[in-house]
């Protein structure tokens, strides 16, 4: 899968996405939908897209919306959605294109690694065949309009999922979120509760979407994420240079537990990672995929780990995910 | 015991409701439970999402953001609706309460107007309408020079595109 591969700037960058909101002009939004206008939206919209796959979501159990939503295939919300809604995606899930989210259409393209560009030349492909045959809903001045006035003009919400356990460690976290605030950037942590981000992951994404194009919301970010990837980089090997045989002894500690541990937990697995992953990076453990701890990764999470393996409690879950983990870090 | 929703996994989660002192109660696992809004599940991925906030920023309306209507003619939605939700019901309601939407959108974004893209098929007639605003301002600027046979050619151009645009 694409998310599990390694892009540009993949010691830092995870994935990049870019994602359009689009409604039918002539169909009502929301709640105020009926059973028909859903259907009516999945019927175009697969009819316009006919040649890329559709799976009715509507159908799926709890348990296999979840495990898509673990790998951000589609929003925490669209699993939650009590609608008729449905998914268009293509081969390698690059592009998922959501029916009946929050809007009608929910155009998403994602790539590895830090790639924003092609993410909006695909996402615009789409959108333009979408365009060719269907009346979208747009006004002059508020731009493409959505359920949600906060979504409306371009409609477009860009991110990037980026690994910063350098600036976590040294506690500048909550000062980059402030500041990226400040730059109409929105940092959250992907899992986890609160302010904590499990596994040192966040996801970065421009606030703004009335009043500034899709090329100039790009390029803002892009020279800001680089400039976020460079301190990162920095720091990480600042931090190393400055306490080696610490940092060298939790990034093994971390190590030596996924490779023996017995039972390991979502949370706790998800941080060891990130240490093996940080120490992949500086060159602490050699001889270890990147990609293979994306893919390990994905493959541990709850859901995804229940609908692949049957697992019935937590513990057997805990179970499965510390075998999984000892075979790929071995095996690297 | 196995969940009573899905009959496949083990049920963690266990309801118990009193309405008009009926008691029912129901044993899920911890899919089914978050599917029905009774339980977290997992790591419940973070809502930062700014929309919340957006309620706060509703007020009554002052004359200029009046809206044309009271309710929206299309989908029912009154002001009040979306100021509960924070959410409109149909693109109508962009029409209807458009002008009260302009000072919160202006809060959010720093502006509320749209400059990005514009969809070839309902943006043609948009598209048609600057070309025309451009053309009047050349054909202006070729009378004032006296260049008539340039004010010709502007002025047929113009005509065409507003019997284009219908």
């Amino acid at each position: 899968m694409w998310y599990t591969k390694f892009g540009p700037s993949g010691d830092v960058v995870l994935s990049s996405r870019i994602r359009l909101a689009r409604n039918l002009k002539e169909i009502p939004f929301g709640t105020k939908m009926t059973q028909e206008s859903e259907a009516e939206v999945i019927e175009k919209c697969r009819t316009a897209l006919h040649d890329l796959k559709y799976i009715d979501f509507s159908v799926m159990t709890p348990i296999e919306k979840q495990a898509l939503s673990e790998t951000h295939l589609v929003s925490p919300e669209m699993v939650q959605n009590p609608h008729k809604c449905g998914l268009i995606t293509n081969d390698d899930c690059t592009v998922c294109v959501m029916l009946n989210e929050e809007d009608h259409i929910r155009i998403q393209a994602m790539a590895p690694g830090f790639d924003l560009d092609s993410c909006l030349d695909t996402a615009n492909i789409i959108d333009d065949r979408l365009d060719c045959v269907l009346d979208l809903a747009f006004d002059p001045k508020f731009g493409y309009l959505t359920c949600c006035p906060t979504n409306a003009g371009t409609g477009m919400r860009a991110s990037v999922m980026v690994h910063l356990p350098a600036l976590t460690e040294s506690g500048n976290m909550e000062k980059i979120i402030r500041s990226l605030s400040k730059l109409g950037l929105t940092v959250r942590g992907i899992y986890g509760e609160g302010s904590r981000a499990l596994g040192n992951i966040y996801q970065i994404s421009n606030q703004v979407t009335l009043g500034v194009s899709e090329s100039e919301t790009i390029e803002k970010l892009n020279q800001i994420i680089s400039d976020l990837i460079e301190k990162e980089r920095k720091l990480s090997r600042d931090i190393y240079e400055q306490n080696k045989l610490r940092l060298e002894d939790r990034i093994m500690r971390s190590f030596g537990t996924l490779t023996n541990a017995r039972l390991l937990s979502s949370d706790e697995s998800m941080n060891l990672l990130s240490d093996v992953r940080w120490g992949v990076n500086l060159g602490i453990l050699q001889n270890i995929n990147l990609e293979s701890l994306s893919n390990v990764w994905y493959q541990t999470m709850p859901a995804n780990i229940t609908t692949a393996f049957n697992t019935q409690d937590a513990t057997e879950r805990d179970l499965k995910r510390a075998e999984l983990l000892r075979d790929t870090l071995r095996k690297d | 015991m196995k969940c009573q929703v899905c009959g496949k996994y083990a049920a963690t989660t266990h309801i118990t409701k009193v309405i008009n002192g009926q008691k029912s109660e129901v044993y899920l696992c911890p899919y089914c439970a978050n599917q029905n809004g009774n339980a977290p599940v997992f790591n419940s991925i973070l809502s930062g999402d700014f929309e919340n906030f957006f309620g706060g920023l509703w007020g009554t309306p002052s004359e200029i953001e009046k809206p044309i209507a009271n309710v929206c003619n299309v989908c029912g939605s009154s002001l009040r609706d979306i100021q509960s939700r924070g959410k409109l019901g149909c693109s109508n309601c962009y029409t209807v309460f458009g002008n009260y939407l302009l000072r919160p959108l202006k809060e959010i974004h720093g502006s509320n107007s749209h400059v990005g893209k514009i969809p070839q098929k309902a943006g043609q007639g948009i598209r048609i309408a600057g070309e025309i605003d451009k053309l009047k301002e050349e054909l202006n600027r070729a009378v004032s020079e006296q260049n008539f046979e340039q004010a010709a050619k502007l002025r047929d151009k113009i005509k065409e595109l507003e019997q284009n645009r219908g």
